[in-house]
């Protein structure tokens, strides 16, 4: 089978499972709770709350040391049904003794098997029969908006979907350390590294343990499921602002399609990771905000609760998505935040009534609560902060004076890298090593801007060294200096080169978004238009000055180039709610909404069709991977044709955890280490019956840029360099992997002399090779032996 | 009451079933062509001595071997120089693939020692006969090397004939240049200790200790055919099974080597401190050099050693086997009544009865479970004194019943008082000519020692007697033959290779041994032993118990080969005597071409890793991993291997 279908139906398998037990189980649940909101609304209720629900289940499993399938398993079906008794009001006496009074006849034998399958199978036909009834009449009449649906799935599969097909390994270097956090929730280890928002591993980890799907493929494919998920709640927070019907749809392929922005700001959704995992927490968590000032105003003014749309439904769904953002990754904390506050000044008229005010606060603070709670918990019992939370706490308390806590932060770090190299893999220390770099980055910064904001005129440490005078200057000026300032940042981190000319444009929109806002505040039809308008475009304007806050000498509470992906996701969302009010405006005069639609619908094909044909579409970017496709393929054969545990594959460290759980790892770098200058006098046994060893002919650019595409293969020259030493995936970069891989394929070339029935290829492109040998567990090889470059000393 | 009607329909119900039942054992015994033995070949078909496969030149063969002359090649001083075999090589085929040797091809063996009078050279010499194989031996390696003319396949040295001081520098050098050696014995512990060449080409890491017990051996899978064993005491019963020697030197090897065979040490830690190997192979330049430590390969059993080296030594090993598996109960039946008193005290009966109700149901059952086909060995009397007279009509009922199990019937001349062979026929010739047998008693038993004066009594000797239709003597002791043989121009004989009764360890290896080097085995089992029992552990209940057991476990992992009756055998053994072949490969294709074939001929083919896709003329079956037995019915034969690790995902 290739692997191409593989992934296809991994893909599908993982799209499946995930929906069904966090949308579809509390579809069945919910749906009369909700049956007042549209479709997408509700669909994403279910999502959210089917989230939630894992999230703390696996949480709350986890902390009490006794999660595994099964108690995953009952504990899901405990929780749904205690749900569903409670949200539906069953009797759950009654309900019990008509289910045990079907089970005494067929124990009785008062029923028969075939009776009683016979009725199961009705209820199931019963039940798929109206699915297909409900699924056509929500088709029937909206065919257009369907078709548009499906244009923009297709568009988001295309872009994000098809590298799956092309690289199969991870896409993101700290994908493996994730790996490894997951890996050891199996093993009873929560927050094995040091607290961190665990929601995104408590979801990967409930369906590897409960589906059985392997982790390494999880988090190979479910980028495209979250992906795709992190558009359409785009696509329903613009249904839910917008008065037209189609412009959302137009705002979701803007976003997907439209090649304007940088690729920062779109490159990560091609990998597994918290962050845009939470991405998908934030716009539903505003747009049931939005819901519940526009509920609560209709309940307050009819004095009665709407079925199945009430507001507190939809501040519940508010506050357990803000609290997942928290759970998922704090970045989109942030970004929520950010929208929250602006919301708060875009509904300042409503926000501080008592009807709402109090419900907000008591929502926004039990949401971080209860996220911040299994955290907590961790932290209680001892176990320390993860090392790039304590970064990230101290980037937010930091001011200049703080150098020293900075300092001491950056030892612990250092130590705790120490710890997780001995302790278990390099990848781990990866991430902290390349956390340590962002901070040492972000520490000059802040200590240069410190130095160099004097009296508003930006200058830099190299100018002062120079000699330069600084200069006091007007305020006029600094406001144009600092919008000066945005602007190029604007063009460097958000705009890519060909969209350098929307810079300017851009900057106009910021001051005009919100005040055309505003201004609709005034009006009476318009206002709640207006205040959302108002609340994303300060939302925008908050962003973009945390795009530039290094450049404006503020702290940094975000790496630019993740903030210029909340900025392009708040960016289309802002244009379409904008355009959406325009089109209002401008077509007040048009009674006939469907005339209104068509003619949008015209407009957005008119203008979809000048944007393809001024090349304008963003081609489908392919994301280097950090492994060889040649890796995952042999590392997916060695899982299936072997028994779990009777293989070792050697290899730079990538596979240790991939494929743990099925197999164990054995570090090239160690492996090359004990030869060294002992050659055939040392002692090298891997005590598995199969040994594989995964060697890159070309080897890959790990972590760094530099040496990728260079097309330097492994080389008698490679393998005479001296061997490098260190204590981190620094061995494995650049050069040092180069050196490695040379190394190890002249290894396997003189093993293979000396046992060429025995030591034979796996598998083999033209830049990978796996090598393999079938051991007898009784008497193993020897597997150090001089291959001619061991005595290379560096 | 019943009416007349329903009364005359249940009667004729009942006759009719009662007509059914006995016409079944009617028919049964009208049709069972008991007096005619339907696996004796006719004259006509039968391949002789004069067909087998042998030397163009040779010398110094004993007289079990080939034909031969004494051809002796003047060597230095008192070396003898043999050289055996057909030399026919037929191409020059390139192995393509893995293998160290230089010329794969070849299928020359040197060995280094005396094929007289040797036991390790009896090994070799026999294991050459029947892979057909050229020999050369040498007493010296220098005057080897100095009269060389071609590459040797593999040169075989006992190291008895192997200067330490002298040789090393040549062995290295044939080291260097490709030739697989193997050690079929070693220099003495202290000898390799004080050189490092042999150290070094041996692949020796370290000697632990000079000598030390071992608590067991296991031999390892993928050597010899029926998987891993391990010969170790765990219990009263494996004590009296254990006689493998047991006091070695503790080599422990190195990198470069892939042990077949090792010791085991209770208190030892395998991974840290390697168990003692026992039989090894270390890459040295080019070659593989094999060693034994032990006597393994001493006696028949060595050739099976022999083979799966040869197997390990190259990609692939494809050579000709028997598949034959045999079940002969010797002495049974017995169609006089004796040792009344001692068999009446026993088990309440007559011999007869024994014979009828208690050894034949049994050793038919046994013979269904197992999948062995009897060949029994029927006695007329067992004590030349005997006062009873045999009886015709015994022999008649055990022709049926043995008809009925498939079997085969032959004959055994063995008497409890030793009397000659030629002394038991002409005492049976009498109960012969009055029994009117027509049967083909095909297969003649010759006990221990008995070989020379049975096969004096069959071939033409035998002509006009009762035993002229004897093709095959399965012999207890084949004594200077080779296991499979002939013994005149027309009478082959086929050794015993295992006692059903007993299965000690070495018994095991030996077993091992045999299925892999001719994929053959007789197992005899003596109902003498039950007809004149010296004690308690001869009584049929605990014999029964010892075979059935034996018989049902050890035999198992070679159930692919066919089970056969002797005569069956017999026609396999003259064609595996009579076939010379070649093979040549060429990417993944072996061609295979086989001289001398006049029916069906069997192949072992191993390979390393590698699995087999098409066949042309003949078929497959894996009997292990990458062990395949081939079965071919032409002269020219196409095997396609391919890689058995394909990737069941692909990019």
């Amino acid at each position: 089978m290739s692997m191409k279908v593989l992934t296809v139906l991994q893909f599908s398998a993982t799209l499946f499972w995930y929906l069904v037990l966090t949308a579809g189980i509390p579809a069945l649940i919910f749906h009369r709770k909700v049956s007042g909101f549209g479709l997408s609304v509700r669909f994403f209720f279910y999502l959210l709350v089917g989230n939630f629900s894992l999230m703390n289940l696996v949480f709350a499993l986890q902390l009490l040391h006794i999660s595994n399938r099964a108690t995953l398993t009952i504990g899901t079906c405990i929780l749904y049904l205690g749900m569903d008794f409670l949200i539906n009001r069953r009797n759950g006496r009654a309900l019990l003794l008509a289910r045990g009074r079907v089970l005494q006849l067929l124990l009785d034998g008062q029923m028969g098997t075939r009776t009683f399958l016979l009725r199961i199978f009705r209820f199931i036909g019963k039940q798929i029969r109206r699915g297909f009834r409900f699924i056509g009449v929500r088709v029937k009449g909206r065919r257009t908006e369907w078709i548009a649906f499906a244009a923009v799935t297709v568009l988001v599969f295309w872009q994000y979907g098809r590298n799956l097909l092309i690289n199969y390994a991870y896409g993101a270097s700290d994908i493996i350390v994730h790996n490894y956090w997951i890996n050891s929730m199996s093993q009873g280890e929560l927050f094995v590294a040091g607290v961190y928002p665990f929601g995104f591993h408590c979801i990967i980890y409930y369906l590897h343990t409960v589906t059985g799907l392997d982790t390494y493929v999880l988090l190979r494919v479910f980028c495209l499921v979250q992906t795709l998920l992190v558009h359409y709640s785009l696509l329903v927070f613009l249904k839910v602002c917008c008065k037209n019907r189609y412009l959302p749809y137009a705002g979701v392929a803007i976003y997907a399609g439209l090649d304007i922005f940088v690729s920062n700001a779109y490159l990560r959704f091609f990998s597994s990771l918290p962050q845009e995992f939470g991405m998908l927490f934030i716009l539903p968590s505003i747009f049931f905000l939005f819901l519940f000032f526009q509920r609560k105003k209709e309940e307050l003014e009819q004095g009665a609760i709407t079925e199945g749309q009430s507001s507190l439904t939809c501040l519940v769904a508010f506050g357990i998505a803000f609290s997942m953002t928290i759970s998922a990754h704090f970045y989109n904390t942030m970004i929520a935040g950010i929208f929250c506050a602006a919301i708060a000044v875009g509904y300042f008229f409503r926000l501080f009534r008592k009807q709402y005010f109090g419900r907000v606060m008591i929502t926004g603070i039990l949401s971080v609560f209860l996220a911040v709670l299994p955290m907590g918990i961790a932290v209680a019992m001892g176990t320390p902060l993860e090392g790039s939370l304590q970064w990230g706490m101290s980037i937010i308390s930091a001011d200049s004076a703080d150098e020293e806590e900075t300092e001491a932060s950056e030892t612990s770090r250092y130590e705790m890298t120490d710890e997780m190299m001995d302790e278990t893999t390099e990848e781990t220390a990866a991430e902290i090593t390349e956390t340590t770099e962002e901070e040492s980055e972000t520490s000059a910064d802040i200590v240069s801007a410190s130095d160099s904001w004097q009296g508003g005129t930006k200058t830099t440490s190299a100018d002062i060294s120079a000699g330069e005078e600084t200069t006091l200057t007007l305020l006029p000026e600094r406001v144009w200096t600092i919008v000066e300032t945005i602007q190029t940042q604007i063009i460097d981190q958000f705009f890519n080169e060909e969209a350098s000319g929307l810079a300017a444009p851009f900057m106009f929109l910021l001051a005009a978004v919100p005040l055309l806002g505003a201004l609709l505040l005034l009006s009476g039809s318009w206002r709640e238009s207006g205040a959302r308008l108002l609340s994303a475009g300060i939302c925008l304007d908050v962003l973009v000055i945390v795009l530039a806050s290094p450049q404006l000498g503020l702290p940094t509470l975000m790496d630019e180039s993740r903030c210029s992906i909340y900025l392009a996701y708040i960016f289309a969302a802002v244009l379409v709610l904008l355009a959406d009010i325009l089109w209002d405006i401008l077509t007040v005069w048009l009674k006939n909404g469907r005339v209104k639609n068509m003619a949008m619908v015209l407009c957005i094909v008119l203008g979809v069709t000048a944007t393809v044909q001024s090349g304008n579409v963003r081609n489908a970017y392919m994301n280097g991977a950090f492994g060889t496709n040649g890796a995952v393929t042999c590392l997916t054969n060695i899982i299936r044709d072997n028994r779990d545990f009777t293989w070792t594959i050697c290899s730079a460290n990538d596979e240790l955890r991939m494929g743990e759980g099925h197999g164990y790892h054995y570090e090239i770098s160690d492996f090359l280490y004990r030869m060294e200058a002992a050659g055939e006098h040392a002692l090298i046994t891997i005590p598995t019956q199969y040994v594989y060893f995964f060697i890159e002919k070309v080897p890959i650019d790990y972590y760094l840029e530099g040496y990728e595409g260079s097309g330097q293969a492994i080389s008698e020259e490679g393998a005479e360099q001296a061997l490098p030493y260190g204590s981190s995936t620094v061995i494995y970069q650049l050069e040092n992997r180069w050196i490695m891989m040379s190394r190890m394929y002249y290894w396997a070339q003189a093993y293979m002399e000396l046992y060429p029935n025995e030591f034979q290829v796996y598998y083999e492109t033209d830049e990978f090779v796996c090598y393999y040998i079938e051991q007898n567990t009784y008497y193993l090889y020897n597997f150090a032996i001089d291959y001619g470059y061991n005595n290379v000393y560096s | 009451m019943i009416s007349r009607r329903n009364y005359m329909t249940i009667v004729i119900m009942m006759a009719v079933i009662f007509f059914l039942f006995m016409l079944c054992g009617a028919a049964r015994d009208y049709w069972n062509d008991y007096d005619t033995n339907e696996y004796a070949s006719t004259e006509e078909e039968v391949l002789t001595q004069s067909d087998v496969w042998s030397a163009e030149e040779t010398a110094g063969m004993t007289d079990g071997g080939a034909e031969s002359s004494d051809d002796e090649v003047d060597g230095s001083d008192d070396e003898a120089a043999a050289v055996s075999g057909t030399g026919s090589d037929t191409g020059e085929g390139t192995d393509t693939t893995a293998g160290r040797s230089v010329d794969s091809t070849s299928d020359l063996a040197v060995y280094l020692g005396d094929l007289r009078g040797d036991a390790l050279g009896e090994t070799v010499q026999e294991w050459c006969f029947y892979t057909k194989r050229d020999l050369i031996s040498y007493q010296s390696l220098s005057s080897w090397y100095a009269r060389r003319e071609e590459t040797p396949e593999v040169l075989l040295i006992n190291s008895e004939y192997l200067d330490c001081d002298t040789d090393m520098e040549l062995l290295l050098d044939l080291a260097e240049e490709g030739i697989t050696m193997i050690f079929c014995s070693l220099p003495d512990v202290t000898v390799i200790q004080q050189n490092e060449d042999l150290i070094d080409l041996l692949g020796i890491r370290q000697i632990r200790e000079e000598s030390c017990t071992l608590d067991g051996v296991q031999l390892f899978d993928g050597f010899l055919i029926g998987g891993r064993a391990e010969y170790t005491v765990n219990d009263e019963e494996d004590e009296e099974r254990q006689d493998l020697d047991l006091e070695v030197p503790w080599y422990q090897t190195g990198s470069r080597t892939k042990v077949y065979m090792a010791g085991m040490l209770e208190e030892a830690d395998s991974e840290k401190d390697p168990y003692p190997a026992l039989i090894w192979r270390s890459s040295y330049g080019n070659a593989y050099v094999f060693a034994v430590c032990g006597d393994y390969l001493e006696g028949t059993a060595g050739i099976g050693f022999l083979s799966a080296m040869m197997s390990e030594a190259g990609s692939y090993e494809i050579y000709p086997v028997v598949n034959a598996q045999n079940l002969v109960i010797i002495n049974g039946p017995s169609l006089t009544s004796e040792n009344e008193s001692q068999i009446q005290e026993v088990y309440s009966r007559d011999s007869r009865k024994l014979f009828r109700d208690v050894l034949f149901p049994g050793l038919a059952a046994i013979s269904q479970d197992s999948g062995f086909v009897m060949t029994c060995l029927l006695s007329v009397r067992t004590a030349s004194d005997s006062l009873s007279a045999p009886s015709a009509d015994d022999l008649t009922y055990y022709l049926k019943y043995i008809k009925e199990q498939e079997g085969e019937v032959g004959l055994s001349l063995w008497r409890t008082d030793s009397a000659s062979l030629a002394d038991a026929a002409e005492q049976d010739a009498a109960f012969w000519a009055s029994a009117g047998s027509s049967y083909a008693y095909s297969v003649l038993y010759a006990g221990e020692g008995q070989l020379a004066e049975a096969a004096a009594l069959t071939g033409e000797a035998a002509a006009g007697t009762y035993l002229e239709n004897v093709r095959t003597i399965v012999a207890a002791d084949t004594e200077d033959s080779y296991l499979l043989n002939y013994v005149n121009e027309t009478t082959t004989v086929q050794g015993i290779t295992d006692d059903a009764y007993t299965h000690t360890f070495s018994d095991d290896l030996n077993l091992r041994a045999m299925e892999t080097a001719l994929g053959y085995t007789t197992v005899s089992l003596d109902l003498g032993r039950v007809l004149w029992p010296e004690d308690a552990e001869d009584y049929w209940e605990n014999l029964y118990e010892d075979f059935s057991s034996n018989i049902g476990t050890w035999w198992k992992p070679f159930s692919d080969f066919a089970y056969t009756t002797i005569s069956e055998s017999d026609e396999r053994v003259r064609q595996f005597l009579a076939l010379d072949f070649s093979d040549e490969r060429t990417e993944d294709t072996i061609s295979l071409t086989v001289e001398g074939l006049s029916g069906t001929a069997w192949f072992l083919l191993r390979t390393n890793g590698e699995k087999i896709v098409s066949i042309s003329c003949g078929s497959y079956e894996e009997i292990e991993t990458d062990v395949y037995l081939i079965e071919i019915n032409e002269q020219n034969v196409e095997i396609k291997l391919e890689n058995s690790t394909e990737l069941y995902y692909y990019e």
